[in-house]
């Protein structure tokens, strides 16, 4: 399937992200600049970023992957994640942005001063964005394996090394436009393969829904294997899909992109209508348009019968029958661009973490000068690439939505809760924080481990020790739990000392909220305003 | 000065219950939509795909609710502006 279209547009989306790069990198020189742009990006901007972001390879392809091998959890894929969006409104997105400066364990140290909350917090971002960042390796290798016919880890390699030069040189303002490029791309994509898919039936949306619907009856069995099949993995997905998205830390780093809390909002508002609109568009019109059409195609099929590049492929051929190898090369041009613009995200937050936090915080106590800092931040750079190389070798053909819903087990377990309680709950004490976002962390990988996915299907064993691929059910509330009982227990740490410190974070969280009474005149007394 | 920062304690907590309150909702209705599609699930593996008013109709609710939360949300503001400057013409 090699096309010189798809070559073409390829290397086109190389060319104009190294110039973005080249171009960040000679306005990107101090530490501010490196990890969050100066602060300098609008809200319309950060929520296009946001948006750029969060839709992975799993929103495009793993979504209409699953709907069309028969698997309804593309429905739970699509709806979890907004009420995510709406609690980080409601919650997160300001106090974030008006106590952080560079990364999520900075606002949680804020509270808990010392190494050891700030580095499990670190560590706990690491795992999170490497489960996501596997996800995004294996779409990549898939995708330009089929479109190229380069060799599947050749084709993780060279993603791997375009992520490293994107956020090693341009730092956050090269990401940052890397993912708006991103999102108006792939907005502009998926508006015309719906409206080719209009004009395919005629402008006649019920006729897609009838021949899908024939296809349904006639081709798939429907999978038995998936979470909507227990009421436990269902709640437990959806709990690890809506909350998980306030535990994920290159899109929280975002928040510390924009000048004020009023940035900060307008970002996430931005971000969800764009979200909910491209969601809504390749589940309700792609995954459908991929069942009714592809099915009784032969040449989209090997000889086994299975879809050429697996389910994961859906959308890409579905582009081929509606605008030929045209549409094909745009639309894989435009996969590609989201994959590397979320990989390039996902690289400057565990970079970050470990530049920032674990290096320059909790291992040198903060006596790292600037440029040791960057100098770390850009081996950090590379080794996150090679590790998620590597394991996106290791992954090879998994389920992309599958692994994208691990790494959000893990943000929703040990990242949510931690972040949560430090931020609104007083009584927290730094051994309840780190006590309990350990066992978010430790109980929800084991889990996941244990889980048919990885202990039957990549170990080899014959029953799982846990028998749900969904562990936020039960690893949330346990942290939630620990963090509560260790905190009671802890008594000489709630001292009046750790009272006032949250008191002054509280105070400082809500400062524009203070300070736009002042702005409107509401008296002499605003001097106390923090 | 303490009417003042009593004023920023007060704004503080309502707007913490108005968070409470929309993610509650929100997290209701999300919950109820989770139990049908398993329900559904459990009758025809295919059922929420097949059946696309279902689909439709939850996310939709769900969609809904959450950009209901935002415009609720920045109206709450808008009014507390009003007040506040309500307050400062005083």
């Amino acid at each position: 399937m090699q096309s010189p279209i798809a070559i073409a547009l390829f290397v086109t989306v190389i060319v104009s992200t190294l110039l973005i790069t080249r171009w960040a990198a000679r306005r990107t020189h101090s530490r501010s600049e490196f990890y969050v742009a100066g602060s300098s990006i609008t809200g319309t901007q950060n929520g296009l970023a946001i948006a750029g972001d969060f839709m992975s390879a799993s929103t495009i392809l793993g979504v209409a992957g699953l709907a069309f091998s028969g698997n309804s959890d593309a429905v739970l894929y699509i709806v979890a994640p907004l009420l995510g969006f709406t609690i980080m409104l409601l919650f997160i997105a300001e106090p974030l942005r008006n106590l952080g400066r560079y990364t999520v364990p900075e606002v949680v140290a804020l509270r808990f001063a010392g190494r050891g909350v700030r580095g499990f917090t670190a560590a706990a971002a690491l795992v999170v964005t490497i489960f996501y960042l596997i996800a995004q390796m294996v779409g990549a290798g898939a995708l330009i394996e089929i479109l190229l016919g380069v060799p599947y880890s050749i084709a993780v390699v060279v993603v791997a090394t375009l992520m490293m030069l994107y956020v090693a040189f341009g730092g956050m303002l090269a990401t940052t436009w890397v993912q708006i490029t991103k999102a108006v791309v792939l907005i502009v994509g998926v508006v015309v393969m719906t409206v080719l898919t209009f004009r395919h039936v005629d402008y006649d949306l019920g006729s897609l829904y009838s021949i899908a619907r024939a296809q349904m009856d006639h081709v798939l069995t429907g999978n038995r294997t998936g979470a909507l099949n227990s009421l436990f993995s269902t709640l437990s997905l959806g709990l690890a899909l809506s909350l998980g998205v306030c535990g994920l830390p290159h899109v929280l780093m975002r928040f510390f992109t924009v000048p004020d809390a009023r940035q900060a909002r307008r970002s996430i508002i931005v971000a969800m209508v764009l979200i909910a609109t491209v969601f809504l568009i390749v589940l309700f019109v792609l995954s459908y348009a991929a069942i009714a059409f592809l099915y009784g195609k032969p040449e989209f099929f090997d000889d086994a019968g299975v879809l050429r590049g697996g389910a994961n492929m859906a959308v890409v051929h579905l582009s081929r029958l509606l605008g030929g190898d045209v549409l094909m090369g745009i639309v894989s041009a435009v996969t590609f661009a989201t994959i590397l613009a979320v990989v390039a995200g996902l690289t400057m937050a565990s970079a970050g973490a470990l530049a920032h936090d674990l290096y320059a915080q909790v291992f040198r106590r903060g006596t790292a000068s600037e440029a040791q800092e960057l100098r770390v931040f850009r081996f950090a750079t590379l080794a996150v690439t090679v590790v998620a190389a590597l394991l996106g070798i290791a992954f090879k053909g998994t389920n992309i939505s599958f692994l994208v819903s691990l790494a959000f087990s893990v943000a929703a377990s040990a990242n949510f809760p931690v972040l949560m309680l430090s931020l609104y709950w007083r009584g927290l004490t730094r051994r309840g924080a780190l006590v309990g976002g350990a066992v978010g962390l430790v109980s929800s990988t084991g889990m996941l481990i244990a889980g048919p996915a990885i202990w039957v299907d990549v170990l080899g064993y014959a029953r799982p020790l846990f028998g749900s691929n969904y562990p936020t059910l039960i690893a949330l509330p346990a942290a939630l739990f620990t963090a509560w009982a260790v905190s009671m227990l802890d008594a000489r740490n709630r001292n009046a000392q750790a009272q006032r410190t949250f008191d002054g974070l509280a105070a400082k969280s809500q400062a524009e909220a203070a300070a736009q009474g002042c702005a409107n005149g509401a008296g002499a007394g605003c001097a106390g305003a923090p | 000065m303490a009417d003042e920062s009593s004023e920023i304690v007060r704004r503080a907590r309502a707007r913490l219950r108005l968070c409470l309150a929309l993610a509650a909702a929100s997290c209701a209705v999300l919950l109820f939509f989770l139990v049908l599609l398993a329900r559904s699930v459990e009758q025809d593996p295919l059922g929420p795909l097949r059946d696309v008013r279902f689909s439709v109709v939850g996310v939709g609710i769900n969609f809904a609710f959450a950009l209901g939360s935002v415009v609720a949300f920045g109206y709450w503001r808008r009014m507390e502006r009003t007040r506040a400057a309500q307050r400062g013409a005083r």
